[in-house]
């Protein structure tokens, strides 16, 4: 009880400390990332470009809880976990991105987690979110909720969703072991 | 006898009046004008009546027109005030970096070719062009007389100056050459010193006055950029791609929806069953 405390303390901390200390030490920077400051690959995915932004995620975020209920839990306790891989997935699949702030592509995991532990209205909402994805590919089109300039990033919604079946996989083998 | 006399007072006086010629020019005007440097040599602007297309978020270079005199405003003092300016809009979002281009990189009439030369060389798509015009003059005022006794050159302040000081941003879109919009800042600086001080305290003045000018051109260049992004949503006065060099990971409002109603439709399912 007190381990999935702290595994869930865990990414709550990161997004309270990546709130809270500036934006541009904490985003996820191609060049800051290349000289050597690692920890972005952590806190880019948790801190954002305003609160409009931020509460945005969050109410996302807390909706996959209402609607996946306890089941969740152990997916949010491997956030920190995909944080980085999500960074490095961004990195490689998006070539012209420089900076990136947000929660989303970790939200789009959870969405993967809604899927399976959500019953039926958690795949209607998979399914809604994919189609949305594929909307967003191919329009590339803006959100109201990101500071004017700042593009919304789909391919980490995408890294998400992959990263969210990987998960999908490794928390299998952990319930089932052979 | 007399002859001495008569050549003394000449010298004398010749001294004194040549002294205050050299020290305290009446006027001298330093002067960069952004026309001069982008149409040299009375060359017509060519007028495409083009939308510019602008990148966000942008990549902005930011330098002083060249000026006919090298040493009107030393290098570091521009890069100074430049970097001013840079600090007070790169903690935009639309904006990803700010470059400063030093006038070194910049030919004197260089034009539009030399423009995009350095925008290339620093990658930028957008150059703020700071013109200046700053006038100085010099007078003596009624103390001067104690200067006839040379210890009144070191200690009263006889010499004053008046430098008025105009600083004018221009900011243009690189690839479609056009003028996306325009901000002034001016200073008066007043001033006196004693005349063997004038040198040096009339230069910090001049200094001073940029300083000033550059101070009072930050809000004016604000103002400018919020009516030109009024003048974007408003009557497309230029079109505005989104790239992916700056990203948000964000569901947007759509989004929110649907994440809304299916938890809505969970919590009402919970409830029924």
């Amino acid at each position: 009880m007190l381990a999935e405390h702290w595994r869930l303390g865990l990414p709550a901390g990161l997004l309270l400390v990546a709130s809270l200390l500036p934006g541009e030490a904490m985003e996820l920077n191609r060049q800051a990332v290349a000289e050597g400051q690692l920890w972005r690959l952590w806190t880019g995915q948790f801190c954002h470009w305003s609160v409009l932004h931020l509460a945005g995620n969050l109410a996302a975020a807390v909706a996959i809880c209402v609607i996946a209920g306890r089941p969740i839990r152990p997916w949010l306790a491997a956030l920190p976990l995909v944080a980085p891989l999500l960074s490095l997935f961004l990195l490689a699949a998006v070539p012209g991105l420089e900076r990136y702030r947000g929660l989303s592509g970790l939200v789009a995991m959870l969405v993967v987690g809604a899927a399976i532990e959500g019953g039926l209205v958690g795949r209607i909402l998979a399914a809604a979110y994919l189609a949305k994805l594929g909307f967003d590919a191919f329009t590339g089109s803006q959100s109201a909720l990101l500071p004017e300039g700042i593009a919304v990033a789909w391919p980490a919604h995408l890294g998400g969703l992959l990263l969210g079946l990987a998960t999908a996989g490794w928390l299998h083998l952990r319930r089932n072991p052979r | 006898m007399r002859h001495r006399t008569l050549a003394a007072l000449v010298a004398s006086a010749l001294i004194s009046t040549g002294c205050a010629t050299w020290f305290n020019p009446p006027e001298s005007t330093h002067r960069a004008s952004v026309v001069d440097y982008l149409y040299p040599q009375n060359e017509r602007p060519a007028l495409k009546p083009t939308v510019p297309e602008l990148h966000l978020p942008l990549r902005v270079g930011i330098a002083f027109v060249p000026g006919d005199l090298r040493g009107d405003l030393p290098e570091v003092e521009r890069n100074n005030l430049l970097n001013r300016v840079k600090s007070a809009f790169s903690n935009r979002p639309y904006i990803d970096s700010i470059q400063v281009i030093p006038t070194t990189y910049l030919r004197s009439g260089g034009g539009f070719g030399n423009l995009e030369q350095a925008a290339r060389m620093f990658n930028v798509d957008v150059v703020v062009l700071l013109s200046y015009d700053q006038m100085q003059f010099s007078d003596n005022n009624r103390l001067s007389v104690f200067y006839w006794t040379i210890v009144g050159g070191y200690l009263v302040n006889g010499s004053q100056y008046d430098v008025s000081t105009l600083v004018d941003a221009s900011v243009f879109d690189v690839a479609s050459r056009q003028l996306l919009f325009r901000a002034p800042g001016t200073s008066q600086l007043k001033g006196s010193s004693p005349l063997v001080k004038f040198g040096e305290a009339s230069r910090e003045a001049r200094t001073e006055g940029y300083r000033q000018a550059v101070d009072s051109l930050i809000p004016q260049l604000d103002a400018q950029l919020e009516a030109f992004r009024q003048r974007v949503k408003e009557q497309n006065a230029a079109r505005i791609i989104h790239t992916s060099r700056s990203s948000g990971g964000d569901s947007g409002l759509a989004g929110l929806g649907l994440f809304g109603v299916t938890a809505a439709v969970a919590i009402y399912r919970r409830r029924a069953g």
